[in-house]
């Protein structure tokens, strides 16, 4: 085993958690099967500790000293084995821990650690134990090759299989005929939007001849990028947004967003880590990783951000009148997603993984902290008996920072970290976003372009405060609205143990990443996470000169201290101004005016929000039922009908059909049997006897034109005198030659003596008549000095 | 050559099997069922000795055994493997023991003819693989229909009469045309070189006139096409496998079908090069269409066998598509997707069978909740479902992948000769790989009919879950799928050389001006061309009053010539 | 022309059929009692010593001799010695078919026994014509005794009206013949086949070559009951004993071919007819695609198994006629494709008909489709037996007659310019429409449960025949090399 190289350890150890637990779970104990999850798991994150940092005594540390050495765009790079090899077609398994990967590995496997912890405790009622924790070991590992994958093919492999996972997850409790439904529904989005992320790996392969991220990257190959594709548009640019229509189902953008409201159906400790933390980040990473690809092309670009934006906006506005806890958080979820991906559609590399991470951190924190709820919830609701009643039903909270106050806490910090304020983790990420959407400007991108994301950024900033606030007030403000309420209590330590540590997380992440001011001298802690991404992102853009050079100017534009602060305490006012409004209206339960506005002036916006824009139901109308329509029609028509009945049992008819009227004519009299014959007889001979008519073929043999009568079928021709016309003056040849008529069925003439018409006479003794037959000769000019030559 | 003795035992095992089975007293049921696996597992374990002999380095014919069979014809009992065929062989020899295995308990009613059938069937389909000669391919390619056809209709399901005539009856439809185009080859190989043979290898050095090609390619599409199955010619499969036993169905999507694929590669595209380049765009498209057409088709059944035999005529569309992109991905990967095929498609139909068994109906509306039931059998199902739906290190996936990568690259590999080999290729692939969007739609559906929701069906609520035997059939199929998709290049590096040979000889052929039949890089000129009529026409005349008047000379015996 | 003794050694065969059929006859004139066994113990005897002769001669006959008998009367080299072989083997098969369906269906007429070595000479007779003369009397000593057996089973109303449309049917039939030959003896001043080759094509009147060709066209049209001269063919067939049917089936279709391949082949083979663009063939190639096909399609829908075969039997008949058009068209090896052709048929024939006469018994004789089904479950030999016949018939491999139609086809590639290729794909197309047909009895017998169970013709020379002849086809399809050299 020690042939294998230390990186693949890092996904295998969770594959190999899975695979223990998925095949002999059953018939361990479930001490033994969380031990085993955890253990992988944490091994994992250990690992990845100790090679990127580390760890005293140990060694370890590669990518540390790669980055030292300036060398953490690669930082290690590693093959397993040759995966598919076809021709010059080769994909390596290979693994890369650069600055970028590692990262994300750190956020996977810590994330993934706590919530392991967590779920001992959440599911710890459920049945089917090892079959949950098997799942999560193979999502860990899946996620864990979508990010350590160094090339696309491998990327892809985990980001299937992750897609699977959460599949199998969201429907984990499958017998629940809605859930299953909202796990297809999200394998189907997912692969919809892998249908164009293969689209764009071909392009890029056709175009490249490689899909390696290092050889992709490599500047020589840069003329294939801006090569014409789609009417002079770059390769770059189709290229870029078929990966990106990919991420979008993966990171639930516009359109393909719809499948992760719904996959809330799933235990909600998955939804923390798959559907908040890390799976639907992958999007994000993707298009970072290929920042080189996307800085080649400002029209994908453009793309990516506006897509990014009004996802934000949208996502914000349906979360406002959502009454399900985790639909709030899924919600979100989407809106700070499409941050991350306006970040990546400016150039804005760092800030979209930074505001990823921040974000991993405090929505993890607040979906375990819905979790921990909803586990108290179901306590209450136990206790009362008020059975049917949703465990996640905002509406009946309320009052709940009284019955678990570590859950209380945990879940205002992050909400203060979303909400953007100073000086939780929130407020840094989102920050560099909005001023990155100010400050940047790609080459052929419209000046005010900018400024309108920020715009669009600054408004779902502030919708994003609102309605996590009015979430805030409604589960833990004011008193309770349901007795379940009141017998809610808190979880066990498994559980509030990770809510703290994310917590704390949430609270001091943003450190890493202060915005540059040139005026103060800030600690080199404060641009830890800018400096050490660096080396992995495309710092400029791609402008390539006529040998492909990357001669770009720089992707930020730097802007003054005094915007930038001025811009950071807008964001502040912003997320202040959302809180302020939630407590308006929320502070203590829902107050009246909500309703009045609701039933009154905001009525349509409030039933829109709450219906979500109806996007479901038109999807529904436009694609699901035609599909089975047109599935349904293809069937009964083209096959059955047409091929089947027309085309196949068609033919067998007719030729039954016949068979009958044979039998009819097949009646037993003899002497029909003898008109048959004689009849018969006749007509054959008239057939074959007039069938063909008259007429002859010519062919050029060397200097000489061979002439051959064809004087038709039948008993005139056969008996018939041929003569013929060469020089073409309508009265039969003597041969110059032989002094002898030409006469019979082929004959030879000298070129010379042909004419431009050739006629033959075909005299019927019987008849005593004459046909003619006359045809223009098309003899090839060169084909006698061909003869010459030949001989 | 070393160990060519392996192919014909190959061959003559199965028999063998088959006639001990049919010796052995009617009654002894049990008897048969141990012969015939006896027999299909000793099969299956000397065709692994073929990597013995077979040198993966090496592009030629390898295990090759010639010997004289009818010399009045030329034809010859000439047998050999190279990269494109060995590997369906193994296929072959796998599925079988696994298939009896699987489905001993599914066939009370004569049994022993049961084996007899399914081992003369191997036979047939080992022997088409491997045969190199056209006649005896022809031979072994009918040899299969007739138990194919007893299988169907005698243990098959209620319109089991309509689908066997019908399978036939398709099948024989194009066959036939094949035997015509067949014959215009072996006469124009005679007419050029003066000797009567039926040997592959020779009639391959004779180029036809492109017109000719046109159609005789043609011909033999039809028999493939149909084989395949290619939309629209594919009408007979759902029927077939609907009435199908089990084994049927497993044997039939498994292996029957890849005939088509590999006729093509193996006959159709070397001997008519350039009728195949004048069809490709049409046969192309085809296979698109029977892509997106077999998978929207496969997702509004509810019988689940349907479902099934539709989804093979969407996945055997990328097979047909990955050849006619003449790239080595292309072909590597349509080879690669009928193994992977193969394993899943079988794997699917055995499920079915294990569940056809317990419920006795295969309306996906009676099951449901089935997981509850049968954990073991749905976990291991859904890997079978996900191989099957192209999902990353599962064998689907490879296969698909590469084919489409072919596709989409063709536009730069095509052969000098046709600058517009394939239309729009990236629009082509574009289109197929819809297909990985369909797939995972019908595939999951059916999944969660079967396997998820409530357990509400009374009668599924003892369903007992996969016994030994069972699982034993199903373990190796997964364990292999898996196998395929984490390392798939052993396989694909036993292809690869036969690959690059069949892509140069392709090539080298294709570029053939067109001209009377002679053989390749001798094209005769007009001045050859007139003498060479003049002669022939003599020889005519001579042969034709010499036939019946000659006293001696001409080989055969007319009437005539008193002495 | 001068008789020579020493020509008799060369056709003892023939003697041997002739003489020992005239004994039988004048036993039955004499004969009381009715056990008839000695009478076919002595006609089995009879032909079987035929057939030995014959193949004792074949080995004397060296490859390429062609030895001319009785002043050029007769000829006698290879072929015509391996045809009158299978002549007699097909009498014999015969003869031990008749004694259990006789028994069984009691027409027990010794006659039939006389009449069969009768008419069997008359087809050796034309394996050695070498002359117009010995051809004409050749097919008219056959078919007289043909006629008569149809007849035989005098109690069946069915019997006497095949026997009686066969015999008027065939007498216009034969009057086409006379005039053919009539005319061609006037057109050449030579009725001897190979003379009249070389004498034809300097003829000084093509038109009555041409009428003459036609009119023999027509008339051996009928005697192998090609459309659209077949009509009478379904019915006697139908009416005629089973084993009597098997007997016109194979053995007087292939005789008829046998003259064909003398007359079109010889004495008007070569380029010889200026009639349309293919000589004679001209209107055979019409004459054999309707037959393939009107024949195939009218089998379709019949629902007795006889008649069924009658009309599948028409159309081998057709793809016989191709192989004639081959051979008139110079295919090298069109000759010996068809008489593989006709071997493989003819025992396909003899055994599928020999299964007919085993199904059915006294009272019930299992002619129709549904009386067959479920045999293969009560006499799974019998039902192996008739679908290797069947699938002989549909040329399937590995059979004798996939083999045939093979070669015979290819032969007809082998015509220059592919001439004959449009025929080939319609023979070919057919043989698809025929496995139909086929199959509704395989399905019959395997498929379908029985309603009944089976009594069957208890009667060992029958289930010899059924043993023998499935055998015979399977090796001709596995082995056809060794065949291939006997007739070649």
């Amino acid at each position: 085993m020690s042939s294998i190289p230390s990186l693949a350890w890092i996904p295998l150890l969770p594959l190999l958690g899975a695979l223990l637990n998925l095949t002999l779970g059953r018939r361990l104990s479930r001490g033994a099967v969380h031990t085993i999850a955890i253990a992988a798991v944490a091994a994992a994150f250990a690992l990845c500790i100790y090679l990127i940092f580390g760890i005293p005594g140990l060694g370890g540390g590669d990518v540390w000293r790669a980055y030292k050495a300036g060398s953490g765009g690669t930082g290690i790079a590693q093959t397993v084995y040759t995966w598919i090899e076809v021709g010059s077609f080769k994909v390596e398994l290979a693994f890369r821990l650069d600055t970028l990967s590692s990262v994300m590995v750190l956020i996977v496997t810590g994330c993934s650690t706590l919530i392991h912890i967590y779920s001992t405790g959440y599911m710890s009622h459920e049945p089917r134990y090892a079959a949950y924790f098997g799942y999560l070991n193979l999502f860990t590992g899946a996620m864990l090759i979508l990010v350590l994958g160094a090339n696309l093919p491998v990327m892809f492999i985990g980001w299937e299989g992750v897609g699977v996972c959460s599949f199998l997850l969201i429907g984990f409790w499958y017998e629940n005929e809605s859930y299953a439904n909202a796990g297809r529904k999200a394998f189907v989005v997912n692969r919809i939007g892998d249908f164009c992320f293969l689209l764009g790996m071909f392009l890029l392969f056709w175009a490249t001849k490689t899909l390696d991220f290092e050889q992709l990257e490599q500047t020589t190959q840069g003329a294939a990028y801006v090569q014409p594709f789609w009417g002079g548009e770059r390769l770059a640019a189709a290229a870029g947004i078929f990966l990106f229509i990919g991420a979008c189902g993966k990171s639930a953008q516009l359109p393909l967003y719809v499948w992760l409201p719904d996959a809330m159906a799933g235990p909600t400790p998955v939804s923390a880590l798959i559907h908040a933390a890390t799976m639907v980040t992958a999007g994000v990473y993707m298009v970072v990783r290929l920042s080189f690809l996307y800085s080649a092309s400002t029209t994908a670009l453009i793309v990516v951000s506006t897509i990014g934006m009004l996802t934000a906006l949208a996502a914000a506005f349906m979360a406002f009148a959502q009454t399900d806890l985790k639909k709030v958080l899924a919600y979100s979820t989407v809106s700070q997603l499409g941050f991350m991906f306006v970040a990546a559609g400016t150039g804005n590399w760092v800030a979209a993984i930074f505001h990823l991470g921040t974000h991993a951190f405090f929505k993890a924190c607040l979906f375990l902290g819905a979790g921990s709820v909803m586990h108290g919830m179901e306590h209450g609701i136990e206790h009362v008996g008020a059975h049917g009643q949703s465990s996640g039903d905002i509406t009946k909270m309320g009052g709940l920072r009284r019955h678990m106050p570590i859950t209380r806490i945990t879940f205002m910090i992050s909400c203060l970290a979303i909400a953007g304020i100073f000086p939780f983790s929130g407020f840094f990420s989102k920050d560099e976003i909005l001023a990155g959407a100010w400050t940047v400007h790609p080459p052929g991108w419209p000046v005010w372009y900018g400024k309108l994301l920020w715009a669009g950024l600054l408004i779902a900033a502030l919708g994003t405060a609102f309605y996590m606030w009015r979430l805030y007030f409604l589960v833990f403000g004011g008193s309770e609205r349901s007795d379940a309420a009141k017998h809610a209590h808190e979880s066990p330590r498994s559980m509030t143990m990770p809510l703290v540590i994310l917590a704390g997380l949430a609270t001091i992440a943003g450190l890493i990443g202060f915005p540059h001011l040139t005026g103060i001298k800030l600690p080199s802690i404060t641009h830890a996470l800018s400096s050490w991404l660096a080396p992995s992102v495309t710092p400029t853009w791609w402008n390539p000169g006529p040998d492909g050079v990357n001669a770009g100017q720089a992707i930020m534009g730097h802007a003054s201290d005094g915007s930038i602060l001025g811009l950071a305490a807008l964001a502040l006012a912003i997320g202040g101004a959302g809180i302020g409004l939630a407590w308006m209206f929320y502070g203590r339960g829902p107050s009246p005016t909500v309703a009045r506005l609701t039933e009154g002036p905001l009525h349509g916006a409030y039933e829109a929000s709450k219906n979500k824009l109806w996007v479901d139901e038109i999807y529904e109308a436009a694609f699901v039922r035609p599909f089975r329509v047109v599935a349904r029609g293809l069937y009964e028509v083209v096959d059955r009908f047409l091929i089947d009945t027309i085309a196949v049992n068609g033919v067998a008819m007719v030729v039954s059909v016949f068979g009958r009227l044979a039998r009819w004519f097949q009646n037993g009299q003899v002497q029909r049997y003898i008109a048959g014959i004689v009849v018969g007889a006749a007509v054959l001979f008239l057939v074959t006897d007039w069938s063909e008519k008259p007429t002859f073929d010519y062919e050029v043999v060397g200097d000489r034109v061979h002439l051959t009568a064809q004087p038709g079928a039948g008993l005139m021709s056969s008996t018939s005198k041929l003569r013929w016309d060469v020089d073409g003056d309508g009265t039969p040849d003597i041969d110059p030659k032989t002094r002898k008529p030409y006469e019979g069925l082929e004959i030879d003439v000298l070129r010379g003596d042909t004419g431009a018409k050739v006629s033959l006479f075909i005299d019927d003794p019987i008849t005593r008549k004459t046909r003619v037959v006359t045809r223009v000769l098309r003899l090839p000019a060169d084909d006698a000095a061909k003869a010459q030559e030949a001989k | 050559m070393p160990g060519s003795f392996l192919l014909p035992l190959l061959i003559a095992l199965p028999l063998l099997g088959a006639i001990l089975v049919m010796c052995a007293p009617r009654t002894e049921s049990t008897l048969h069922r141990g012969l015939g696996f006896v027999f299909t597992t000793v099969t299956f374990l000397v065709s692994l000795l073929m990597f013995r002999y077979f040198n993966v380095k090496f592009d030629g014919y390898q295990l090759v055994f010639d010997h004289e069979w009818i010399p009045g014809l030329g034809a010859r009992f000439k047998t050999g493997v190279d990269g494109l065929s060995v590997l369906l062989v193994l296929l072959t020899t796998f599925l079988m023991p696994l298939t009896l295995l699987g489905t001993v308990k599914s066939v009370e009613r004569h049994a022993r003819e049961f084996m007899a059938a399914m081992l003369v069937l191997e036979a047939g389909m080992i022997g088409a693989f491997v045969a190199l000669d056209v006649f005896l391919f022809y031979v072994f390619w009918e040899v299969m229909l007739i138990p194919m056809y007893l299988l169907i209709g005698i243990w098959g399901g209620q319109r089991r009469l309509y689908a066997s005539i019908k399978f036939v009856v398709y099948t024989m439809v194009g066959s036939l045309l094949m035997l015509v185009a067949i014959f215009y080859v072996y006469v124009q190989h005679a007419n050029v070189t003066g000797t009567y043979t039926t040997d592959l290898e020779a009639l391959m050095q004779v180029a036809l006139p492109h017109g000719a090609q046109y159609w005789c390619f043609a011909a033999f599409a039809l028999a493939f096409a149909i084989k395949i199955p290619l939309f629209p010619v594919h009408t007979w499969l759902p029927d077939a496998h609907v009435e199908a036993p089990t084994a049927g169905s497993v044997i039939l999507a498994g292996v029957l079908l890849k005939f088509g694929i590999y006729g093509f590669l193996r006959y159709a595209m070397p001997l008519f090069p350039h009728g195949a380049a004048e069809w490709a765009p049409a046969i192309a498209i085809l296979a698109v269409a029977g892509i997106i057409y077999g998978a929207f088709v496969a997702f509004s059944q509810d019988d689940v066998k349907k479902l099934v035999a539709y989804s093979s005529v969407s996945h055997m569309g990328f097979c047909a598509l990955g050849i006619f992109t003449l790239t080595a991905m292309g072909i590597s990967g349509s080879i690669y997707a009928m193994l992977s095929h193969g394993l899943t498609t079988g794997g699917l139909f055995l499920g079915i069978g294990v569940l056809y068994e317990r419920r006795h109906t295969r309306r996906m509306a009676e099951y449901g909740g089935i997981w509850k039931q049968m954990p073991l059998f749905a976990g291991l199902y859904l890997i079978v479902v996900m191989g099957s739906a192209g999902l990353p290190a599962l064998s689907g996936f490879v296969g698909e992948y590469l084919t489409l990568f072919g596709t989409f690259i063709s536009g730069d590999t095509f052969p000098e000769a046709f600058p517009s080999y394939l239309p729009m290729p990236r629009l082509l692939g574009a289109l197929a790989t819809t297909g990985v969007i369909l797939g995972a739609i019908y595939l999951l559906y059916m999944f969660q009919k079967v396997f998820f929701g409530k357990l509400d069906k009374a009668r599924n609520g003892h369903l007992r879950d996969l016994s030994g035997r069972e699982l034993a059939t199903f373990l190796p199929l997964v364990v292999l799928i898996f196998a395929l998709g984490m390392f798939p290049r052993p396989a694909l590096q036993v292809m690869e050389p036969s690959v690059q040979k069949f892509i140069r000889d392709y090539h080298r052929r294709v570029a053939e001006p067109d001209g009377p039949a002679h053989v390749y890089g001798r094209l005769p000129t007009a001045q050859a061309k007139s003498i060479e009529e003049g002669l022939d026409q003599l020889a005519r005349g001579a042969d034709r009053v010499g036939s019946l008047m000659k006293p001696s000379g001409t080989p055969q015996a007319g009437f005539g010539g008193a002495q | 022309m001068r008789f020579n003794p020493a020509d008799l050694g060369y056709l003892v065969p023939y003697l041997i059929l002739a003489i020992v059929g005239m004994l039988l006859v004048l036993a039955e004139a004499f004969y009381r009692g009715r056990d008839r066994t000695a009478l076919v113990g002595l006609t089995v005897a009879g032909s079987v010593a035929a057939a030995v002769a014959s193949v004792i001669l074949y080995r004397q006959v060296g490859p390429d001799a062609r030895i001319s008998l009785m002043g050029e009367m007769l000829l006698a080299d290879r072929t015509s010695y391996v045809l009158s072989a299978l002549f007699s083997v097909l009498t014999a098969l015969t003869a031990l078919m008749t004694p259990g369906h006789q028994r069984e269906h009691d027409w027990q007429t010794g006659e039939t026994y006389g009449l069969m070595l009768l008419s069997a000479s008359g087809m050796v007779m034309l394996a050695h014509a070498a002359n117009l003369v010995t051809v004409f009397l050749g097919i008219e000593t056959m078919s007289i005794g043909v006629y008569v057996m149809t007849a035989m089973r005098r109690r069946s109303r069915r019997s006497n009206e095949a026997a009686m449309k066969y015999f008027l049917v065939g007498a216009f039939a034969t009057g086409f013949l006379m005039y053919g030959l009539a005319l061609l003896y006037g057109a050449a001043g030579t009725a001897n086949l190979v003379k009249m080759q070389t004498m034809l094509a300097q003829t000084v009147n093509p038109g009555l070559v041409v009428a003459g060709a036609f009119l023999l066209v027509v008339a051996f049209g009928f005697k192998i009951a090609a459309v659209p001269f077949h009509m009478w063919a379904p019915d006697a067939y139908d009416g005629a004993p089973t084993p009597v049917t098997a007997f016109m089936a194979a053995a007087v279709k292939a005789a008829a071919i046998a003259a064909m391949i003398r007359v079109f082949g010889v004495a008007l083979g070569g380029d010889i007819i200026p009639f349309g663009t293919l000589g004679w063939a001209s209107p055979m190639v019409v004459i054999a695609a309707v037959t393939i096909t009107i024949g195939n399609i009218s089998a379709v829908r019949q629902e007795n198994v006889k008649r069924m075969l009658a009309y599948s039997s028409v159309s081998h008949a057709g793809v016989l006629l191709v192989g004639i058009c081959a051979l008139g068209l110079g295919s090298p090896t069109a000759n010996q494709s068809i008489v593989y052709y006709l071997i493989a048929y003819a025992f396909s024939t003899m055994g599928a008909f020999a299964v007919v006469a085993y199904v059915g018994s006294k009272g019930r004789e299992r002619l129709l489709i549904e009386d067959w089904a479920g045999l293969a479950a009560q006499h799974p030999a019998a039902a192996l037996a008739m679908t290797v016949c069947l699938l002989s018939f549909g040329g399937m491999p590995p059979t004798g007659g996939f083999f045939g139609k093979f070669y015979l086809f290819k032969a007809a590639m082998e015509v220059h310019d592919g001439q004959l290729l449009w025929l080939v794909v319609v023979g070919v197309v057919n043989s698809a429409i025929s496995i139909y047909y086929y199959l509704r009895i395989v399905t019959a017998m395997y498929f379908r449960e029985a309603t009944q169970p089976f009594v069957t013709t208890r009667s060992a020379g029958l289930v010899f025949v059924m043993a023998v002849c499935p055998l015979i086809v399977l090796e001709l399809g596995l082995m056809p090399g060794w065949w291939l050299r006997l007739v070649g």
